[in-house]
Parts: structure tokens; C-alpha cells; sequence
């Protein structure tokens, strides 16, 4: 096998002790940028290409994509230990990871998710080694209409992420997707909603909203619901850091069935990651027997999550180097960091610079192996976060929350913004909405919108091509079938009265 | 008292002599610190790669010792940067990388803020925009799908990256030339270049209308094709043989060029300063290699020029966007 001799060859590339330096620095300067909020993948990245460049071009290369899986792992560090997720395909993992922490479990809940992220990772890179090429043709069949039906598709799929108020679930659906038409319309060009405010010409950035809602909405909600003598309390550790076996053997399927979505959906381009972390989250709650622990701490959830998030980062690669079109914010950095090393990259990236690609695939393996070998030991050193007394957490959180902000774009309003966001945090918890169904519209509306009119404009109006796609079709069966099931099922359980308040 | 009085006059005279080097500062031995440079978008984006490469180039060529510190503000489409540079009023240590959404935007209307409130500095580089269709379409020529276009304005549909765009102008000012209706021809946005070049290697759009730079790699792997550039002139070497609007007699040409611009009332002295220096930079053979390597153009024109090419740009633009209804 051709693929296998040259992944040898990239291995033994990326392994040159330069080269493993230079990975173990990526992996740990960006787990630190990482635990930042609101310095993702992408901007770490894109920080971090100055450093790169007094290296040799390989060094280079390798260091970016360790930064890179560094700053994925460093995001969900913080979201499980702080409930502060540093960008939308980690706000999954905050869900039960927080919750986790809260329980005394965060040991177990870091070592899943970084055990899932390598096992995600690795998964990923051996399917982009043996399938890249026939994948490229699958990414290239979704035109608007596909895009429009998966979008959907998600959305109807996370309806399993709606509590027993169905009502408070579409406020918060409907909120988000209120929140994502502020802005320039891409298809007009016309500004909307946007209350004359300049700032908000480009729309809102997701993660603002996200460290908002997050971040400062759980630090307002503490001080508007603390006890006397609270802020002292600090989350303790209780039982083991390390996961036990019944631990791993509920784990194991969820990572498997999280690293094929989330490979699949990193295929496409858009955001590919948060996708895959919300349908594999989502899949889990469906599949378990205990579904009502979802959202209470479920290791399950944590697990599917990150591996699908990290599964993606494999699958974004696939239509970079064989169509040489970025799937991802991130894969769009590294693409523009290869332009600046003179190398074009495109659809002979992969023939015409094998050694190099592969250096990078290999590196990428390499990273997530490193990763786990700095983070498992470490573990113990980051739970430590927690011993923090939450009077002194509190305000940290908030100053990490501002700087994250503040960095996206240099703006001060950013940070008028994030507080905005987090009074309306405050807000959903104090009424019971839900900050992830937010930011899952926040994120799909936006497109959904967009896929929609674009198919719309491609067919003249007409709506037929729905249904005459093959994969649109599939797509929205499955959707609506699932939907028409758990229709039933509310119906039927109702009137068994096995749910106790159904609004 | 005597000594307070002394201590007094001490301080003033301090003051004084203070007031007079920050007085003379901004003119005399410009540029005597380092100069930032904003650029209204982010790290790795076209307007901040600008004003890096400049930055490189001037350091390459020994033109000028004091360094740029790049300031990425890339909020609001570009406004805030605008503001910020407003701000600076005659502060000549502080410029601006941008695009023509200097007076793009106000135009629809996201600002106050036109090309009044900047001093044209100089037009560094353009690139080209051109018509891509897939290796197997129907098309070989830019002049059928017009004639089609004639016969019925929907009857092909365009993808760009976002609208309003100079990728949009590249099909609107084009069709309008040859008679069609602009403001029937449908024309479908997709965010980023990528998307755009998924949707045509797909087959979900027939035309697309992007930079030449990133449709040549996908020609270069015989998966698409260049119909027409937009360039005044055909361009050199193996690209000589895409035509040009001129070349098909439809009297078109347009630059998507990157500028850089000072504060509204930056001191004449330090405009002269960049134009002698620019202008003997964009000779040398480093600009030159520079702009290969990137896969830019030479569009330089002194600030005199850019400011007067400016304005006849903005009124183009102007109307045509009203035509179609997006101009305030």
C-alpha cells in the first residue's frame, strides 16, 4: 500500500528529534493558549504562525497542527472544569463534564476526554490514510440543498437535548436563531437587525456568545443565587483521578460510534467539528438506557463529544489535501500558513509534496500521542483548578472571559457584548432555558438560513430538489421519522403518565 | 520662594521643551519610531498579509528602519478599524491597510465614514478576478453564457463569496456592457472561497466568479476552467491565452486591489515621505519576487493617483449598487 509506505516516511519525518520538539512544544504552548476562552483552535493557530516561522518549513508545519490538537484538548479542559467551553464544539463536553466536576468526578471526566480525543484522532487519521481520495468525491455531492437537509437534520436530532419542556426548548431554538440574523446578509448584502450599531455589521461571533452565555452567565448566576459561606466552598475531588473499568466499558461504544460521526462530519466544510459533537452527543442520549443522566453528569456524554470533535479535525484534512479547499476555520489557517511557505496548496498538494503532507498527517498522529502522554500525568495538577476557592474562581473566570473576548478582534465592544450575553445567560438559567440549544441554533440558524435561500435561488423557488437528491431525501427521512417517534413516545407517556411535567 | 520659584520656572522650561520635540516630532526626521499598522482584518487574512509583506519588503530593500507594529482590528466589517484610524486625525504613525470597502461600505450604508475620512497613500497590488466553470461544462467561452444571459437573465446562475464584492461586479458590470438587465441575473453568495469552489467542482453552481489565484490550482489539475479575467491588459506567460474583457470588445476591467491609507489629516510631508518610498520600493526586484510569490499584481499608484482613481471607482460602484437596490 502506497498510502502506508509514505506514512512511514512521514513518521520517520516527523520523529527527527527537531521535529518531536517541536511537537511537544506545539502540543503544550497550545493546551495553555487553549485553556484561554475565546482563543480556539483557529486563533491560536493563526497567533502562533509568527513562531513557526523561524523554524524549517517541516518544524514548522508539525508545531502548528501539535498547537492545534493542543488547543482542542486545552478547550475542553476548561470546558469541564469551569463549564467555560472555548468554542462551539466544546460547549457538548461543558454540558456533563461540568457536572461531573461538580460530583468530585473531574479525574475520570479529563482522562475520558483525552483518551476519546486520541482514539477520535487516531481513527481519523488512519481512515484520511486509506480513503482520503474516494471521500474527496462524497464531500464534493453536498450542494445547498444536501447542506440544508443535514443542517436540519442536526437540529431535529438535538431534540433529544430539550428536557421535558418542549416549550422552553424552542425558546431557547428560537432565541438563538434570533441571535444569528443580526448582521450583514449574505445574500443581500443588506445589514439586519443590527439597531444601527457599526459593531455589529459582521453579525455576532459565536464564541462571544459562547464564553457570554457560559462563562460570565454561570459566574452572574453564582452571585445572584450564592448562600452565606459559599464562597469559600470549593469543588473537592472525591474517589479516583484515573476512570475505573466500568468507566471505560461504558465508554468504549460511545467513543466509537463519536470518532465515525465526527469523522464524517469534518468532511464538511463549515463547522464540521461542532456538528459532529452535537449529532454524536445526541446519538448517545438516544442509544443509552439511561438517558434521563444525560445533562446530570454522564461520562457517555463527555466521551461521545470530544472524540466526534477531534474524529473532525481528521476528516477537515480530507478535502485540504485532496481538493485543496479548507473544510474548517482551522484547516483555512494552516492552508494560508503553507501559502506563506511559498507551497501551493490544491489538488496536487498531495502528489506534487507527498513528503510534506504525510509529515503532517504523521504529525498529527504524533501530537495526539503526545498529547496524551502530557496530559494524563498532568491531570492531577489541573484538577487542582478546582481547589481554587470559588471566590477567587469566580472573578478569574471573568477576567479570562473578557481577555477571550476582547482577543477575537481587538474590540472593546466584544466586551460590552460578552456582558450583554451574559445577563442573557443569567437570564436562561434563572427561567430554565437551555445555553447549548442556544448556541446549537446560534451556530446551524445562521447556515440553515443561508443553505436554505441558496438552494432556493439555484431552483428558481422551487422546493422539489428536496426531495430528488438522493442524500436530501435519506437525510430527511431518518429526520422526520426520528421526529414522528418521539412524537409517540411524549403522546404515550404522557398518558401513562411516566413524565411528571409536560409544559 | 526663591528656590520654589526657580523650581517653577525649571518645570516650564521642561515643559516647554517637551511640548516643542512632541510638536516637531510628527514632521521633522519623519519617521523617527515605529509605525503601526492597521490592518481590518485578521492575522493571516489578505489586508493583514499586506501589510506584512510591505513591512518585509521595506526591511528587505533597507528603505526604512522603523518597523511596523500590525494591529489586527477586524470588527464590523472593517469599520471599527475606520474609526480608529478617524481617531488618529493627523497622527502620521498610525496607517491602514484596506480594500475597497473604504467607501464600499459607506455606500450601503453600514457608515458615515467615506473616503474623506482617510488620505490615500498608495494602491500596492491588485489581483484578478475571473469567470471559472467546471472542466465539463458546456461553456468555452465567456461570450455564449452572455448570449445566453441576453436571451434570459436567470438562465445562468453565478456563485461568489459574499455580496456586494468586486466578485459581483465582475458579473454585473460585464453583463450590464454587453445588455443584459443586472438586476435579473441571479447571483448566489457562499461565504468563503472554499465553499465557492466545493459548490462548482460539485456541480451545484454553473459559474463562479472569484480571484485567479484561487481558481488557477484547481486549472492547473484540469478541474475547472478560466473563461475571462478581468484584468486591463491579457496577462504574461502561461496566462496569456485567458481573455479579457477588452479583448471580447466589452470595455470592462477591474481591480480587486489592496491600498494603504493614512489618518483624515495626515501632514502632506509624511504623504511625500510614503510616495517617494513606496514608489522606489515597488521597483526593486524584492517587491517584485514578493508579489510573484503571492500571486498579486503590480497596481501601484501614488497617493495622488489612488485618490483620484478612488473617487471614479466609488462612483461606479455607487450607481450600479442603487441599480440593484442596495445602495442607500
Amino acid at each position: 500500500m502506497e498510502a502506508f509506505e509514505l506514512l512511514m516516511q512521514g513518521l520517520s519525518t516527523a520523529t527527527l528529534p527537531s521535529n518531536l520538539l517541536a511537537a511537544l512544544i506545539g502540543a503544550l504552548l497550545g493546551t495553555i493558549v487553549g485553556i484561554l476562552p475565546g482563543l480556539g483552535p483557529s486563533t491560536t493557530v493563526a497567533l502562533l504562525i509568527p513562531v513557526t516561522f523561524s523554524v524549517s518549513p517541516e518544524s514548522g508545519l508539525i508545531m502548528m497542527t501539535a498547537v492545534y490538537c493542543g488547543a482542542m484538548y486545552g478547550g475542553s479542559l476548561t470546558s469541564i472544569l469551569l463549564k467555560v467551553p472555548g468554542e462551539a464544539s466544546s460547549v457538548m463536553t461543558a454540558i456533563d463534564g461540568y457536572e461531573l466536576a461538580k460530583k468530585g468526578k473531574a479525574g475520570p471526566a479529563l482522562a475520558i476526554s483525552a483518551i476519546g480525543s486520541f482514539i477520535g484522532g487516531t481513527f481519523s487519521v488512519i481512515l484520511l490514510m486509506i480513503i482520503a481520495i474516494p471521500l474527496s468525491k462524497f464531500a464534493l455531492k453536498f450542494g445547498p440543498t444536501e447542506y440544508m437537509a443535514i443542517m436540519l437534520f442536526a437540529l431535529i436530532l438535538s431534540v433529544t437535548l430539550i428536557g421535558n419542556s418542549i416549550i422552553k426548548g424552542v425558546l431557547s431554538l428560537a432565541l438563538g436563531i434570533g441571535v444569528a440574523v443580526i448582521g450583514t446578509d449574505l445574500q443581500s448584502g443588506v445589514t439586519r437587525n443590527t439597531l444601527g450599531i457599526a459593531h455589529l455589521t459582521d453579525g455576532i461571533d459565536v464564541i462571544v456568545a459562547i464564553i457570554g452565555v457560559f462563562g460570565i452567565g454561570e459566574v452572574l448566576h453564582f452571585l445572584a443565587t450564592r448562600k452565606q459561606g459559599q464562597s469559600d466552598k470549593r469543588l473537592s475531588i472525591t474517589g479516583k483521578l484515573m476512570p475505573s473499568k466500568q468507566d471505560f466499558k461504558h465508554t468504549a461504544a460511545p467513543i466509537g460510534r463519536g470518532s465515525i460521526i465526527g469523522f464524517l462530519s469534518g468532511l464538511l466544510p463549515g463547522s464540521g467539528s461542532t456538528l459532529g459533537s452535537f449529532i454524536a452527543y445526541s446519538v448517545e442520549k438516544r442509544f443509552s438506557k439511561k438517558p434521563e443522566t444525560f445533562g446530570k453528569g454522564a461520562l457517555e456524554g463527555v466521551a461521545s463529544a470530544e472524540t466526534a470533535n477531534n474524529s473532525a479535525t481528521g476528516g477537515a484534512l480530507v478535502p485540504l489535501l485532496t481538493l485543496g479547499i479548507p473544510g474548517s476555520g482551522t484547516t483555512a489557517v494552516l492552508l494560508g500558513a503553507l501559502m506563506m511557505y511559498g507551497i501551493q496548496p490544491g489538488p496536487q498538494l498531495m502528489t506534487e509534496q507527498p513528503v510534506l503532507v504525510w509529515a503532517v498527517i504523521a504529525s498529527l498522529y504524533i501530537s495526539n500521542i503526545v498529547l496524551l502522554i502530557l496530559n494524563l500525568p498532568m491531570i492531577r495538577f489541573f484538577v487542582k483548578i478546582l481547589d481554587i476557592p470559588t471566590r477567587v474562581l469566580m472573578p478569574l473566570i471573568l477576567v479570562f472571559a473578557l481577555i477571550g473576548a476582547f482577543s477575537i478582534n481587538n474590540s472593546i465592544n466584544d466586551i460590552w457584548l460578552v456582558l450583554i450575553f451574559g445577563l442573557l445567560g443569567l437570564f436562561m438559567r434563572v427561567v430554565g432555558l437551555s445555553p447549548a440549544i442556544f448556541i446549537l441554533a446560534l451556530v446551524l440558524g445562521d447556515q440553515m438560513e443561508q443553505s436554505l435561500r441558496q438552494s432556493l435561488i439555484i431552483s428558481k423557488g422551487s422546493l422539489i430538489q428536496f426531495v430528488t437528491s438522493p442524500i436530501s431525501l435519506t437525510l430527511l427521512i431518518i429526520a422526520f421519522g426520528l421526529l414522528a417517534y418521539d412524537v409517540i413516545k411524549r403522546f404515550k407517556s404522557q398518558s401513562t403518565g411516566e413524565y411528571k411535567s409536560i409544559e | 520662594m526663591m528656590m520654589k520659584f526657580s523650581k517653577v520656572l525649571l518645570i516650564l522650561g521642561l515643559v516647554a521643551s517637551l511640548v516643542a520635540c512632541s510638536s516637531t516630532t510628527s514632521t521633522d526626521n519623519y519617521p523617527n519610531k515605529t509605525i503601526e499598522v492597521v490592518a481590518a482584518g485578521s492575522p493571516g487574512g489578505g489586508l493583514d498579509t499586506i501589510a506584512r509583506v510591505v513591512d518585509e519588503a521595506l526591511k528587505k530593500a533597507d528603505l526604512q528602519d522603523q518597523p511596523f507594529t500590525i494591529k489586527n482590528l477586524g470588527g464590523g466589517g472593517g469599520n471599527e478599524a475606520r474609526a480608529y484610524i478617524e481617531k488618529q486625525d493627523d497622527n502620521p504613525y498610525s496607517l491602514l491597510t484596506e480594500s475597497n470597502r473604504v467607501f464600499v461600505n459607506e455606500i450601503v450604508g453600514t457608515t458615515d465614514l467615506g473616503i474623506e475620512e482617510v488620505t490615500p497613500i498608495a494602491r500596492m497590488m491588485t489581483e484578478y478576478l475571473v469567470w471559472v466553470v467546471k472542466e465539463d461544462s458546456a461553456y468555452t467561452d465567456a461570450k455564449q453564457i452572455l448570449d445566453d444571459l441576453k436571451e434570459d437573465p436567470s438562465a445562468v446562475q453565478f456563485g461568489v463569496g459574499t455580496i456586494p464584492s468586486n466578485d459581483q461586479m465582475n458579473i454585473l458590470r460585464p453583463a450590464m456592457e454587453y445588455g443584459v438587465d443586472p438586476t435579473k441575473i441571479p447571483v448566489v453568495a457562499f461565504k468563503s472561497g472554499g465553499d465557492l469552489m466545493t459548490q462548482l467542482l460539485g456541480g451545484h453552481i454553473q459559474v463562479i466568479s472569484t480571484g485567479l489565484s484561487e481558481a488557477i490550482q484547481h486549472v492547473e489539475a484540469g478541474n475547472a476552467r478560466i473563461l475571462a479575467i478581468s484584468s486591463p491588459e491579457q496577462l504574461n506567460g502561461e496566462l496569456a491565452d485567458i481573455p479579457t474583457w477588452k479583448s471580447m470588445g466589452i470595455d470592462v476591467s477591474i481591480l480587486h486591489w489592496r491600498g494603504i491609507f493614512g489618518p483624515p489629516n495626515m501632514p502632506e510631508e509624511a504623504v511625500k515621505y510614503w510616495d517617494e518610498k513606496l514608489g522606489e520600493l515597488v521597483k526593486t526586484d524584492t517587491w517584485k519576487e514578493l508579489l510573484e510569490k503571492h500571486g498579486w499584481f503590480d497596481a501601484y499608484a501614488d497617493s495622488a493617483t489612488f485618490k483620484e482613481e478612488l473617487e471614479e471607482e466609488k462612483e461606479i460602484m455607487a450607481n450600479l449598487l442603487e441599480s440593484i437596490g442596495l445602495a442607500e
